[in-house]
């Protein structure tokens, strides 16, 4: 009986990381102005205003500052795929434990999961970049990606432990 | 029941993200809250500067202020700690609404006395140290060239409730609309010759 509600729970567990992850702060911006960051920072505050950002705050920026292509774009695979993605990982885990057939809806998951981790690239390449420009402005990976990362992996371990146990 | 119990992979998972989502943003949001909110330290060293004063568009008279020439107040802010006076802003002319910059140079005294000025010295604000039972009261006057200045409002604040950053502490019903104070400590402001020479 245990062994049977376990897969529900990892299912939440991703549920709740994935809420936390799209709102927690993804990453913040640290301005950095080389020898004059002092200066700037006493005389004009609000430039060296150290800003935090979720994913879901990007996804409304964006759209309020009308780059509506980006913003689908990263709401499609950031918000609604991974929301999706856990629908249909339930489906499967009650076919499962109704002992009926889930592999075709998994052959899905597994073909789009590949694109799971984009957000987490984009904000590792970030990072790398933004690193690299004069004037010391840093870029600091918050919790809000670290959530959602455990979260992707976990929807990547659950079709993992049906497959196997379906093949013992 | 049914109904929902055929739908419980589609409506289970989007509400638990939603919800989750609702709860971090706001625990997220509390914590920006408390910390815009900070007090400042008993014992600390602060800069109080008055950055934005409003006055109402006429005085306690219904009349205009400078009846002369139907022209606004001349508005500066005196701050007193400890009953003394410790800071007095410059004065901006025929306004409404006025507005303190974060730094000031006076260039003509600088020029006639040959005085070097330090980072400390441009910054145009009220020096005090926060104790318990202790206040500092902010006033605000209209400058009249020809007679006495006259004070359009006065706020008595504790120190201890001084907030750090920049907050309006509005008195309700005075003449004074808005006085945004910015307070910050003593020891933030760069010392740039701890720097080292580019």
């Amino acid at each position: 009986m245990k062994m049977k509600f376990s897969l529900y729970y990892l299912l939440v567990i991703s549920g709740a990381l994935l809420g936390a992850g799209l709102t927690l702060p993804a990453m913040t911006v640290v301005p950095g102005y080389g020898d004059y960051t002092p200066l700037i920072a006493f005389f004009e505050p609000d430039l060296s205003e150290v800003k935090s950002f979720s994913i879901f705050d990007s996804v409304l920026l964006l759209w309020e500052e009308g780059k509506y292509f980006v913003s689908l774009i990263i709401a499609a695979f950031s918000v609604v795929f991974p929301i999706w993605k856990l629908c249909v990982l339930w489906k499967c885990v009650e076919l499962y434990y109704n002992q009926e057939d889930f592999h075709g809806a998994l052959k899905w998951i597994e073909k789009l999961g590949k694109f799971s981790m984009l957000d987490v690239y984009v904000i590792a390449l970030l990072v790398l970049i933004i690193k690299g420009l004069p004037g010391g402005t840093q870029i600091q990976v918050g919790s809000g990606v670290i959530a959602f990362a455990l979260s992707v992996i976990l929807t990547m371990l659950i079709p993992k432990a049906m497959t196997s146990r379906n093949e013992i | 029941m049914g109904f929902l119990k055929g739908k419980a992979y589609i409506l289970i998972p989007i509400i638990l993200v939603v919800v989750t989502g609702r709860v971090v943003r706001s625990l997220n949001s509390h914590e920006r809250h408390n910390r815009e909110t900070e007090y400042v330290m008993d014992g600390g060293d602060y800069y109080v500067q008055p950055t934005l004063v409003q006055v109402a568009p006429r005085n306690d008279l219904n009349q205009e202020w400078d009846s002369l020439d139907n022209s606004g107040p001349d508005l500066y802010v005196e701050i007193y700690w400890q009953g003394q006076r410790v800071y007095t802003s410059s004065v901006k002319a025929d306004s409404l609404l006025a507005r303190w910059s974060n730094a000031e140079v006076d260039v003509r005294n600088l020029a006639l006395t040959g005085k070097r000025a330090s980072v400390d010295d441009v910054i145009p604000a009220a020096r005090i140290q926060i104790k318990e039972n202790d206040s500092i009261s902010v006033r605000v006057y209209d400058r009249d060239v020809l007679g006495k200045d006259e004070e359009i409002g006065s706020l008595e604040i504790p120190s201890k409730f001084l907030r750090l950053g920049q907050h309006d502490y509005t008195k309700e019903g005075s003449l004074v609309r808005r006085l945004v104070l910015k307070t910050f400590s003593l020891h933030s402001v760069p010392d740039l010759t701890d720097q080292d020479a580019p």
